[in-house]
């Protein structure tokens, strides 16, 4: 199963497209939650890979854009149409990326990293405090009257756009600039590139997928509170995606893959062990072994500098 | 050999009897195994709460039950091992979720064991309901789960709910005040979490309905490191009571800080962690007295071999939400004794209307919750005992002022 | 009076921020690997503290004899092993960096999980010097004014061999450029491999101090990492009085800010202050700029 096609492979990845739409007919429903997830996730670590892996802002604020995403469609659900709620959730997302974006202008390297950590903590701390005093209630329950077929279906399109939409992008000289950007942001600025503009604008759009991604999955937990919406494991997961994937298209995707549910040993229980060691030790093989690069990782080294990353 | 004619018609008897089984009972094979499948939190921050009060109930539990043969299946005459089949949802509820559903559909298991919390649990309901399997969420507790108990037939909570678990404290103050050992005057804190908040504006209403004056009233967020400023704060208001509806961690922090400076209120209540090993750990004897949510039967039938047999596996004492997870399994294994064969439909409807023994009590549900639930235990003598409600066997009468010396 | 108090326990509570971080400054400002499984270490000097009180009745300070001698030379290995030789097939700095951070954090979840296996994941805590220490009519808890002084020690002492010896002249210029650093005939890898144990020692000697106040669990490795890199982060990497008011700092953020606010902000003013230090100085408090 493919996720999107090579370039001059446009027949094929139509085809896998439709199949993959067609799928829930014939497959059961265990099936069709876990490739719920997995388009999520690919959804998420493509966008975030678009921004991040381009222009090596690496962004932990992750969790803090899907938070955002579940609460808009959560607030919203009882007062207007899921699609707007969807929609408010994407616009949630773009605006608060848009500040985010503005004032970190000028943090860069592990710095930038932490400060977008620290960020969405600060959010949740927020919402959390706004909540317990104001509402008097952390919990908020919600029951979307959504068949998992349309979750599927939802997302599939939003994995589809996304991957398509960035690959699409790269080409053209917006993914160029973020390029220049990664390699050498003084550089990019004195060729022309309006660099504010573009890391804004980029950081802002990929942080709208990733709220409307978390707002369709929360569709399905019923119950939500700060901690669960702002996840931090949310961050993680999409940034480990990512490296693991490479830095090819299909990256992420295939980095999504290791969302699936942990090995289970026959005639037993699992011991945890192994389960806590199958992970590292598939990550340890493939970082051991040729593999294709992460985004962090680019063909031309940055000339002569093994110094600190720009901070 | 002869045999007298009783014998001989009880044989024949028997014979026609069992000719007359139906054929499917006779000629069908029991399952190998009853396979019991869960999605707990094996890493992450709810680990540590999963770990203690479900996940080793869960292992213990299937021991037991093995060590004895297995669950008797009356329907194909013959004991039955069971099997469990776990899952680490890593603390997530998109995991749990994940998860379960691969436990009914792909792995096909008999049963369904809850994770642990409510939040996961309540993501949870949804889906064992769908596919009819009964589950009972031990650590579930939240005000709308009585109404929420009626969209899912085959959830059960057996947990105390908040309003249940504040409203004896208020009547146990205006009673103290009643009889002037107490000004009526209480500081109440409660941590960041959904549970926090419920217990704590609970326990609001219930001191409003009973004359009881708030004097101080905070929160605090999850992992916060010092406390003290806190306890210095409700120190100065000199409450009466001091009440936190707290999470473990904190319930450790507040125990430990209110020592060292000195608070020592006549009625000390926390919350969540309480009856904990690693609560007893910071005030060693000073804990007698410490009021706290739940409580149990200290005296109840199976209670103290559970205890060794706790002690011989895990190396450590239980705690009282252990026993309360491991005798809710207890209902599942009765119920599925009961019916006699492997129908969920069956066995929920048997947890619903039955009576069950437990290490634990006697537990019977109604609406599909608890009838009765332990609402306030408290430490005494070293252990932790069931004060409210007062009716319920060996519920121990309060001990007041609280026996804490603190120097 | 009161408001004294909550001064002095809020910096207390900064000392313990700036101890848990300073061996992660060590490791990372350095030794300049961004190691995501230094909390796991923290854990384990926890629990070697609490089995030194609980299975030997003994004091858990004395812990530290194996736990630290321990730590280190498992940090050393895992330099020496595993993270050199990320070093010696990266194409360039994004990339190790890259490399370190997976390892790493694969590495957190080999511990995490062997201790919850072999250790089981539940709550521990026991009480160790939990009585009021009067400073000037204002109470604090003895064990935590032990971690606060453990470590102002500690920063001092790492403040003075990096700055005042020769081996801390060349960790410093290690630490800046380890090409140069190299040029210069300094042996860059023994000089890392030695502050990357040498962080994990700190950790083992953070997490017995710790949690003689603090509960813990087999989980919350990653709690402290998080919370040693913020400290590090705001203070300056590689900088470690930096890493001292840091520390400080966000401790008096934390417990001042909340009594002055709500008890409910203290963790969000501690965000909020680590975030404005960040927008204002984008290295850090003491950075070199």
């Amino acid at each position: 199963m493919s996720r999107g096609g090579r370039a001059g492979g446009w027949p094929r990845s139509r085809l896998a497209v439709v199949v993959l739409a067609i799928l829930p007919r014939f497959v059961s429903d265990y099936r069709i939650s876990l490739l719920i997830s997995i388009f999520a996730y690919v959804a998420m670590a493509t966008a975030w890979s678009f921004f991040s892996g381009a222009t090596r802002y690496i962004s932990l604020a992750t969790s803090a854009f899907v938070g955002i995403g579940v609460y808009a469609v959560t607030l919203s659900i009882d007062r207007v149409p899921l699609a707007l709620g969807l929609a408010l959730a994407a616009l949630a997302g773009f605006l608060v990326a848009l500040v985010v974006g503005l004032s970190t202008l000028r943090l860069r390297g592990v710095y930038f990293v932490i400060f977008t950590f620290g960020l969405a903590e600060l959010i949740k701390q927020l919402v959390t405090w706004y909540e317990v005093n104001r509402n008097k209630n952390l919990m908020r329950l919600v029951f979307a009257d959504v068949s998992n077929v349309f979750l599927y279906e939802v997302l599939l399109a939003v994995a589809v756009l996304t991957v398509a939409g960035s690959w699409l992008a790269g080409r053209t000289r917006l993914g160029f600039a973020l390029r220049a950007i990664g390699e050498d942001e003084t550089v990019a600025r004195h060729t022309g590139v309006n660099t504010t503009l573009v890391k804004v604008l980029v950081f802002a759009l990929t942080a709208s997928v990733i709220a409307l991604t978390g707002a369709v999955l929360s569709l399905r937990y019923s119950y939500i509170d700060p901690n669960i919406a702002f996840n931090s494991a949310w961050s993680f997961q999409v940034l480990i995606m990512s490296l693991l994937g490479g830095g090819t298209r299909l990256g992420p995707a295939a980095g999504g893959d290791s969302a699936r549910p942990p090995l289970r040993v026959p005639g037993g229980h699992v011991s945890p062990p192994l389960r806590h060691r199958a992970r590292p030790l598939l990550r340890g093989h493939r970082l051991l072994s040729p593999r294709r690069r992460g985004p962090l990782a680019r063909a031309c080294p940055r000339a002569g500098r093994v110094g600190r990353t720009a901070a | 050999m002869t045999m007298d004619r009783r014998t001989f018609l009880k044989a024949g008897g028997a014979a026609i009897g069992v000719a007359a089984l139906p054929g499917r009972a006779r000629g069908q094979a029991a399952p190998s195994a009853i396979r019991i499948g869960y999605a707990i939190s094996l890493s992450g921050p709810f680990a540590p709460g999963a770990q203690s009060t479900s996940w080793s109930q869960y292992k213990l539990w299937a021991k037991d039950v093995n060590d004895a043969g297995g669950i008797l299946l009356k329907k194909y005459e013959r004991k039955v091992p069971v099997e469990l089949i776990e899952y680490d949802d890593r603390s997530q509820p998109d995991e749990v979720i994940k998860l379960v559903e691969r436990l009914i559909l792909q792995d096909k298991v008999d049963f369904i064991l809850p994770p642990w919390g409510t939040h996961m649990n309540l993501a949870v309901a949804p889906i064992i309901n769908k596919h009819e399997y009964p589950v009972i969420f031990f650590t579930a507790t939240a005000l709308r789960i009585r109404e929420l108990a009626k969209r899912w037939p085959y959830a059960f909570f057996p947990l105390a709910q908040p309003d249940d678990s504040a409203a004896p404290l208020g009547t146990m103050l205006a009673t103290l005040k009643s009889q002037g050992k107490i000004k009526g005057r209480v500081a109440a804190v409660h941590v960041a979490e959904q549970t926090g908040v419920e217990l704590h504006s609970s326990f609001v209403e219930a001191c409003k309905k009973n004359g009881i004056e708030v004097v101080y009233s905070k929160s605090y967020p999850v992992g916060v490191s010092d406390l003290s400023p806190v306890i210095r704060e409700a120190m100065q208001t000199q409450p009466d009571g001091f009440f936190a509806f707290s999470y473990p961690t904190d319930t450790f922090m507040l125990a430990e800080q209110s020592s060292v400076l000195g608070f020592n209120p006549a009625i000390y209540y926390s919350a969540v962690g309480t009856p904990f090993p690693a609560f007893k750990a910071k005030l060693g004897d000073k804990v007698n007295g410490v009021l706290l949510w739940g409580g149990l039967d200290h005296k109840a039938a199976g209670l103290a071999e559970y205890r060794q047999r706790h002690r011989a596996m895990y190396n450590r004492d239980t705690e009282s939400g252990a026993v309360g997870m491991y005798a809710t399994v207890q209902v599942l294994q009765q119920s599925i004794e009961r019916v006699g064969e492997i129908d969920r439909k069956k066995i929920r409807n048997e947890i619903a209307t039955g009576t069950f023994p437990t290490i634990f009590g006697t537990l019977k549900f109604k609406d599909q919750l608890l009838i009765d639930p332990w609402t306030v235990g408290q430490w005494q003598n070293g252990e932790v005992v069931g004060v409210y409600p007062a009716q319920k066997p060996n519920a121990q009468a309060l001990l007041f002022p609280a026996e804490v010396v603190r120097g | 009076m009161f408001l004294f108090e909550v001064i002095l326990n809020a910096l207390v509570l900064g000392g313990m921020y700036a101890l848990v971080a300073l061996g992660l400054n060590l490791q990372y400002g350095v030794a300049r690997m961004m190691n995501l499984s230094y909390g796991e270490f923290f854990m384990a000097g926890a629990f070697g503290a609490f089995w030194t009180v609980m299975l030997w009745k003994l004091d858990p300070l004395l812990a530290m004899i194996a736990s630290v001698p321990v730590s280190f030379v498992a940090n050393w290995l895992i330099y020496r092993f595993l993270l050199l030789r990320l070093i010696r097939r990266a194409p360039d700095q994004d990339a190790l960096d890259a490399d370190v951070i997976l390892v790493t954090f694969g590495l957190l979840f080999v511990f995490q999980g062997l201790a919850i296996v072999n250790w089981g994941g539940e709550y521990r805590g026991y009480s160790y010097l939990a009585v009021p220490v009067k400073i000037l009519g204002a109470e604090v808890a003895l064990n935590r004014l032990l971690a606060f002084l453990a470590a102002c020690v500690l920063a001092a002492v790492l403040f003075v061999i990096l700055g005042l010896t020769r081996t801390g002249a060349a960790l410093r210029a290690m630490a800046i450029d380890p090409v140069a650093a190299r040029l210069v005939g300094i042996d860059v890898l023994k000089l890392s491999a030695l502050a990357f144990a040498a962080g994990g020692a700190l950790a083992a000697i953070s997490g017995t101090l710790v949690s003689t106040f603090i509960s813990f669990s087999a989980s919350i490795g990653v709690v402290y990492t998080l919370k040693a890199l913020i400290v590090i982060i705001m203070g300056g990497v590689g900088r470690m009085m930096g890493c001292l008011a840091a520390g400080l700092l966000l401790g008096l953020a934390e417990s001042l800010g909340g009594y002055l606010t709500d008890p409910g902000l203290t963790l969000a003013i501690n965000f909020a202050l680590f975030l404005i230090v960040l927008l204002v100085r984008p290295t850090g408090l003491f950075s070199r700029g």
